[in-house]
């Protein structure tokens, strides 16, 4: 039987290329936009012991996620799916500023 | 849709070389001089591998920071050896005494611009290391090893990037920075990927 490949999958694979999951990298990846998904995601990334925690989000849920971050003490580095913005938040932070780098 | 997790470095170089993830590498200043300089041949060599792979080279601006200290260190030691100081005498000065006149500094900025502008064109980006987040994560590198202010900036900013690999030739930085990201000398990176017949 042929397998049957998603769009969805095809853009899942494209994130876990840029972003692979290693020894020291935890990946979270949340598409939906959805705000309780996110919420989800960064509760999963707080909860791995890896020195390197990832969640990758549209470039539209950037900010909400970056908010969720800090709302819930989490340090993660914030990648939008084409992997070219990355904002490190960190847990300690009280300040709100961001860090972008374009990975071209 | 479930990921593999790669849990050498070995697994990770594999996986590269098969088109299945793009790697992001982390560049020290001092493989990032060897190349400026032309100085190692095993670090220009997988610098143009990664080119030719396009796979994703970043650093810091801290780096370039590092690169003028150096270029100036080196600049102030041949001009006092000329003037016949004793390496003692050197050492004491080099840090806090150092009197290369604006001319030299000039001097040594054209050349180090010239140089590594070429090289530069082929990194990512430079990060920038103004931002409150950067800073308390170098701190927290800090404060839990030995590593020194500047070795924790370079291991900080590859971790706020989530880096894949993280490369130097820095024995004890290497050391410390292999329990926080994957770390390896440019001939280690280049003994993997030769074992696999790839350049």
């Amino acid at each position: 039987m042929a397998k049957i490949v998603t769009s969805e999958t095809e853009e899942l694979r494209e994130v876990y290329k840029l972003n692979p999951v290693t020894k020291f990298n935890a990946v979270e990846v949340e598409l939906s936009g959805d705000k309780d998904a996110l919420l989800e995601a960064i509760k999963r990334l707080k909860s791995s012991n890896k020195p390197m925690k990832a969640i990758v989000v549209p470039e539209s849920s950037m900010e909400i996620a970056r908010d969720l971050l800090r709302t819930h003490a989490a340090s993660a580095t914030l990648i939008d799916t084409s992997g070219k913005q990355r904002i490190f938040v960190s847990s300690a932070s009280t300040t709100i500023k961001k860090k972008q780098t374009q990975i071209n | 849709m479930r990921q593999t997790e790669y849990l050498t470095i070995e697994e990770l170089l594999t996986a590269s070389l098969r088109d299945e993830i793009v790697p992001i590498f982390y560049f020290d200043t001092n493989v990032i001089l060897d190349i400026i300089d032309r100085r190692k041949e095993s670090s220009l060599k997988l610098y143009d591998f990664l080119i030719q792979k396009n796979w994703n080279m970043v650093t810091s601006v801290f780096a370039k920071v590092e690169i003028y200290e150096t270029k100036q260190k080196d600049r102030f030691r041949q001009e006092k050896e000329l003037l016949g100081w004793t390496g003692e005498k050197i050492r004491k000065n080099i840090d806090k005494r150092r009197d290369l006149t604006n001319d030299t500094l000039e001097l040594i900025a054209e050349q180090i611009k010239s140089n590594l502008n070429d090289v530069i064109t082929n990194f990512n980006r430079f990060t920038h290391l103004d931002k409150d987040e950067d800073c308390i994560l170098a701190e927290g590198i800090k404060e839990k090893t030995n590593l020194s202010d500047k070795d924790s900036i370079h291991l900080a900013e590859a971790l706020a990037i989530a880096c894949n690999i993280f490369l130097t030739k820095d024995t004890f930085l290497k050391k410390v920075a292999k329990d926080f990201i994957f770390t390896a000398t440019p001939d280690e990176i280049l003994n993997i990927i030769g074992g696999k017949n790839c350049y």
